[in-house]
């Protein structure tokens, strides 16, 4: 089991809806977000290209955040999701400072958080707040090793790409281009 | 254990009209590195600038003094080649004394038919009148006298002419400060 | 035709955007003070099984009396730093191999109490009137006497892995190109074994002590610039992230406080200065002392102030 997240960059609006649920759905704090939209532009008028992102917390293969927590707090949990054990977490920062992707906030409560993939919808059944909220769809989830998973067949078809592959982390969320 | 004689020199001075010489080649230096002259005055200032700034903003930006020396993009006056000629000039200073044998032991120095104490009151005095000067004059010896009239400006000329005249008819007055 | 990229985002996590800024005062005031121990107890551990106790007793008996302060001070503003602060004992229930951060907390609960001991052991010797009251304590301060070549030893190798722990902890975070360079654990060891020599040199009353401490604090700056030297130039050649990580202490914002500050007034100068007491010339001690320990002070806030800016992304 490997979760992993592929986002269709071609019909990303950047309309924020993902964004918008996964602080409802997750408590998250004001001022703070899990996910967001990053809008790349590239080349000047006329000649110009945009790329709307959706990004969030890249659940990597080879996390850094995990091997540097000192509590062991920072850990990965069943489908290679990346989690946080609130009461284990002492606020040290190490994580937010080893994250390439900034994935990472401190919580006001103290604890270190960020996206989680919606797991308490996964055990449920459903698909994370914000891929079920995309009114474009562009967003797929699923099992990597099953080859039936939305993910797999968004990424068999399209081309891909990741972010800072260079940095080592094996990021397990796709940008199809 | 060691033996070697620790030199203990008479303190070295340089010949003045040498050293004259020499700060007009460092002044031309200034002016070509940095694009503008020297000023102790100026340091000192900007030093004064940061602690208002510091310890009252709202009356710093206010004033039409201070504001001009507060830098728009909200990094410290202090970010100014001045200080850090200020700072050179210290430990360059120390250097010399070092080398030449003039860095003795920390102390006053003061005529001996005075104390310490009256040395450092009449050099406070002292100081809080240059420092009023200074401003007035839009410089000190090294921001009005030496780099103004590297300049020709006439308003250096004049506050160094002054500077030095009035401080020859006062001297008589302080005399019992050094002799 | 421009070539312009642009990275437009909503987002403003504090402390997050636009510069990741959540380490502050305390982590450098942290590093500094673990360097400074460090390097003060390395030197009297190596003058101990050297034999030299006599010869450089400021080094063996005195300046460890700084060590414990500074390290309880040290760890004091890590804790202040902890945003968790109620669960900061979670850090003692685990050793994780791969975190540094879980090395520098299991060697600083090492370090710590052997400091004391080691300070302990010379109480009676510097202070004739000091009386432990209890004959339990007197028995562990005959024990500590009688192990002391053991303890110099412990406290040598802790020492090294305490100085060079501090520059992992930074270099460990390979997501900061600025801190991911395999020098920052010597360079932080060598730093921090300059400030303790700096540290011993001033409190030393002995000529001879002084000459010593100075010759080997004059070896340790001459590593301290060429690592110095060699990580720009590393940086330079690698990858685009850490030619821009480099390029703030070479005309970016930071060049001025580098140069001036770390380099000038805590190496440069104050190794001018001991080279002319070592020639002969009267350099009151305090001087050099004084500048290079300020140097290090700023050497690690730069260090930790500007890692945080550079970024793999954006």
């Amino acid at each position: 089991m490997r979760y992993a997240m592929a986002i269709d960059t071609k019909k990303c609006v950047g309309c924020g809806d993902c964004v918008v649920a996964c602080q409802t759905e997750n408590n998250v704090p004001h001022g703070y977000c899990r996910d967001w939209i990053v809008e790349n532009v590239v080349g000047s008028y006329p000649n110009v290209e945009i790329e709307l992102r959706s990004e969030r917390c890249n659940h990597c293969d080879n996390s850094p955040c995990v091997r540097c927590c000192p509590t062991g707090a920072s850990h990965i949990v069943e489908g290679g999701i990346v989690k946080v054990t609130h009461n284990m977490c002492i606020g040290c920062g190490a994580c937010i400072q080893s994250c390439p992707y900034d994935a990472r906030y401190s919580h006001p409560d103290g604890y270190v958080d960020k996206c989680t993939f919606c797991d308490h919808r996964l055990a449920k059944g459903q698909s994370p707040a914000c891929v079920a909220v995309c009114p474009t769809n562009c967003l797929y989830f699923g099992d990597l090793e099953d080859p039936n998973s939305d993910v797999s067949k968004a990424l068999k078809n399209r081309k891909w790409k990741v972010l800072a592959p260079e940095a080592g982390t094996k990021p397990q969320l796709y940008f199809l281009t | 254990m060691d033996t070697k004689i620790v030199k203990k020199q008479q303190p070295k001075y340089i010949n003045p009209y040498f050293g004259g010489i020499l700060l007009g080649l460092l002044l031309l230096a200034a002016f070509f590195i940095a694009g503008r002259g020297l000023s102790a005055s100026g340091a000192v200032k900007l030093l004064v600038v940061t602690v208002v700034d510091k310890v009252a903003p709202a009356h710093a930006e206010g004033n039409a003094y201070y504001s001009k020396f507060i830098p728009a993009d909200g990094s410290s006056p202090l970010y100014n080649w001045l200080i850090f000629g200020a700072i050179g000039t210290f430990f360059g200073g120390m250097l010399s004394g070092a080398i030449f044998g003039r860095l003795k032991k920390l102390r006053v120095e003061h005529s001996p038919k005075i104390s310490a104490r009256t040395r450092l009151i009449a050099a406070g005095a002292g100081g809080i009148l240059f420092g009023i000067g200074s401003q007035f004059g839009r410089g000190c010896s090294s921001g009005a006298a030496l780099s103004g009239t590297a300049s020709l400006s006439f308003g250096g000329l004049i506050v160094m002419a002054l500077m030095f005249g009035i401080g020859y008819v006062f001297a008589w007055f302080f005399r019992k400060l050094w002799i | 035709m421009m070539k312009e990229e642009l990275f437009i985002s909503g987002r403003n996590i504090p402390n997050v955007d636009p510069y990741l800024n959540i380490w502050h005062w305390q982590i450098p005031i942290y590093l500094y003070l673990g360097g400074l121990a460090a390097g003060i107890m390395f030197f009297a551990g190596y003058f101990t099984i050297m034999r030299k106790e006599k010869d450089m007793e400021t080094t063996v008996k005195w300046a460890p009396f700084l060590v414990p302060g500074a390290l309880v001070v040290g760890l004091f503003a890590l804790f202040l730093d902890l945003k968790h602060q109620l669960y900061f004992w979670r850090l003692y229930t685990t050793i994780r191999l791969e975190s540094p951060m879980s090395w520098g907390a299991w060697t600083l609960m090492l370090v710590t109490p052997l400091s004391f001991i080691w300070v302990a052991s010379y109480m009676k010797e510097l202070f004739p009137k000091w009386d432990w009251k209890f004959n339990i304590l007197n028995k562990a301060e005959a024990l500590a006497i009688k192990y002391r070549k053991s303890m110099a030893w412990a406290m040598m190798l802790l020492a090294v892995v305490l100085g060079v722990y501090t520059g992992i902890l930074l270099s460990a975070f390979n997501a900061r190109p600025l801190w991911n360079t395999s020098v920052l654990g010597i360079l932080f060891l060598t730093s921090g074994l300059s400030t303790g020599l700096a540290a011993s040199m001033w409190m030393s009353k002995s000529k001879y002590e002084r000459k010593v401490l100075s010759r080997l604090d004059l070896i340790m700056i001459g590593i301290e610039l060429f690592l110095i030297i060699h990580m720009l130039m590393g940086f330079l050649a690698a990858s685009e992230v850490q030619i821009e990580a480099a390029h703030l202490f070479l005309g970016g914002e930071f060049t001025v406080v580098f140069w001036v500050f770390v380099i000038i007034l805590g190496l440069v100068f104050p190794a001018t200065l001991e080279v002319l007491e070592l020639k002969g010339f009267h350099i009151p001690v305090w001087i050099p002392a004084l500048l290079i320990l300020i140097g290090g002070l700023v050497f690690r806030f730069v260090m930790v102030e500007a890692g945080q800016i550079t970024r793999f992304l954006y």
